[in-house]
């Protein structure tokens, strides 16, 4: 058995020396998550070439390391545009990603030629940062319910929902569309202004019940105010990040 | 062998990588894969990767009864280090199965894959330990933390709607209960005062809005002290079991066997 191992790597080493590719290899140590391995086989091919490059940016891109992918997808960029599934799941990848400008540097980069499901997810990327730019028919009919979701929220505006919500408090949050946050804020808002009206009444405004009630009844009424602000914020936050799920799961 | 010692781990797992690849036959597979795993309980390396070897590892294909048990062995004790107990529990099942061992390091191993799991099991053992030596009866401290419940829940929870804070000072947060009572006094008397002025809007929403809140306030905090005592008790019991364990383990190590 020694013999027979040792005779292997010989052959092994041999084959090394010519730095042969062995595709069907590779995927053997990606589909067994084999890192030291995959990274130590990369390493040993001596050969400088496109292929090499677009192994190893396979390799980063499967270990989710972005500069690795970046440097080696620019040395082999036609190779790896060739390769669909591979172009498919980095603009899934980076579309998720949090890193704004790789995300900015990869979309921007790639080559408008590219198969549907890059140029959907490319589209997609465009439309999360500005979804006025495209109409809903031009997404398919699994995407547009999202699409649209993500549109209605993205035209408010966190201002308008802090300017209603300084008029009539909680009205902002109807705005951003929270039925049930409103009533509950209008209602509070009122009973800390009838305790504070009635403490004012009865004590006089220097009392110090009467401080505690107004300042109580400021301070809720200005949270009410940015709380409503954020409310838009963050439901746009929510339905772009739904939009981006959808869209992967989608094309992927 | 001259050749693997002259690269390093990384390259040597890849040229064992590269025949496993190349085999066409299952036995083969496993030998080489156990190659692997020696390679690396050689230079003293249990970690993640190992265990994922281990995995690898089709158990139906390995024919020899001796490499088998001592894998299995190398598999219990890698499992147990990389916190995969159901693992553990598993190899430990097929060790059981291959090979009865009386054994006291086995004995020893099976107390720590299930001490937090299988108290019976764990009590068994312990037990026939004792009897070779008294070292062994401290890690029966482990059955303790398992069985460790604080009792009458309840009775704080009602404690503390009785008098305010007397629950949560009896968990022995008693800084924590004492602040609640002042804190449900003050409330009262507050809201007894604004009657007694006639606010009586002020009062309905001090009492609704804030005295509510305080009071149920004060017995969820009785309910999460109760269990923050529970669990505070199991870590200082488990502290202490671990020392105890790591001075058995000094006395009696467990070692990993060639493959």
């Amino acid at each position: 058995m020694k013999r027979s191992l040792n005779s292997f790597f010989l052959t092994f080493c041999i084959a090394f020396s010519f730095a042969q590719i062995d595709v069907k290899f590779i995927d053997h140590l990606a589909t067994n998550n084999l890192i030291n391995e995959h990274t130590s086989y990369l390493n040993s091919l001596t050969t400088i070439s496109d292929s090499v490059y677009y192994f190893k940016a396979k390799f980063n891109l499967k270990y989710a390391n972005d500069s690795g992918f970046m440097d080696n997808y620019a040395k082999s960029k036609l190779l790896c545009q060739k390769d669909t599934l591979l172009i498919n799941q980095a603009s899934a990848y980076f579309l998720n990603n949090n890193n704004k400008l790789v995300i900015q540097t990869w979309f921007n980069g790639l080559n408008e030629n590219t198969n549907t499901g890059c140029l959907g997810l490319t589209m997609a990327y465009k439309a999360s940062l500005d979804p006025n730019l495209y109409t809903k028919e031009t997404f398919p009919f699994e995407l547009q319910r999202s699409y649209l979701k993500y549109k209605r929220v993205y035209n408010k505006k966190p201002v308008a929902a802090a300017f209603f919500s300084a008029i009539i408090p909680g009205s902002g949050k109807l705005y951003a569309g929270k039925t049930k946050t409103f009533f509950l804020t209008f209602l509070l808002n009122a009973a800390y202004a009838a305790q504070t009206m009635e403490s004012t009444k009865k004590l006089g405004i220097k009392n110090p019940l009467s401080i505690i009630n107004a300042t109580a009844f400021t301070v809720f009424y200005l949270s009410n105010i940015y709380g409503s602000y954020k409310a838009v914020i963050d439901l746009r936050k929510e339905r772009k990040k739904q939009f981006i799920t959808d869209a992967t799961n989608f094309y992927n | 062998m001259v050749l693997l010692s002259q690269n390093t781990l990384s390259d040597s797992l890849l040229y064992y990588e590269y025949a496993y690849y190349k085999s066409n036959n299952d036995t083969s597979k496993q030998k080489i894969l156990l190659k692997k795993i020696d390679l690396y309980l050689t230079k003293n390396i249990t970690h993640r990767e190992v265990f994922n070897e281990i995995k690898r590892v089709n158990l139906n294909y390995l024919y020899d009864k001796k490499i088998k048990t001592n894998f299995l062995w190398n598999a219990i004790t890698i499992s147990y280090l990389n916190n995969e107990t159901d693992n553990a529990r598993y190899f430990l099942a097929e060790y059981s199965n291959l090979k009865p061992d009386s054994s006291m390091a086995f004995n020893l191993l099976s107390i720590l894959v299930n001490k937090y799991t299988d108290t019976s099991d764990v009590n068994k053992r312990i037990k026939y330990l004792s009897g070779i030596d008294t070292v062994f009866k401290g890690l029966n401290c482990f059955c303790d933390i398992v069985n460790y419940n604080r009792k009458h829940l309840n009775f704080y929870l009602i404690s503390s709607a009785i008098i305010p804070g007397s629950g949560t000072a009896m968990n022995g947060y008693i800084l924590e209960g004492v602040l609640s009572l002042a804190i449900m006094a003050g409330s009262v008397y507050g809201i007894i005062k604004l009657v007694q002025y006639g606010l009586y809007i002020n009062a309905v929403l001090w009492s609704t809005g804030v005295g509510l809140k305080f009071y149920t306030g004060n017995i969820k905090l009785t309910e999460q002290t109760f269990y923050k005592a529970e669990i505070n008790k199991k870590n200082k019991l488990t502290i202490i079991c671990e020392l105890k364990l790591k001075n058995v383990l000094n006395k009696y190590p467990i070692t990993l066997k060639a493959l």
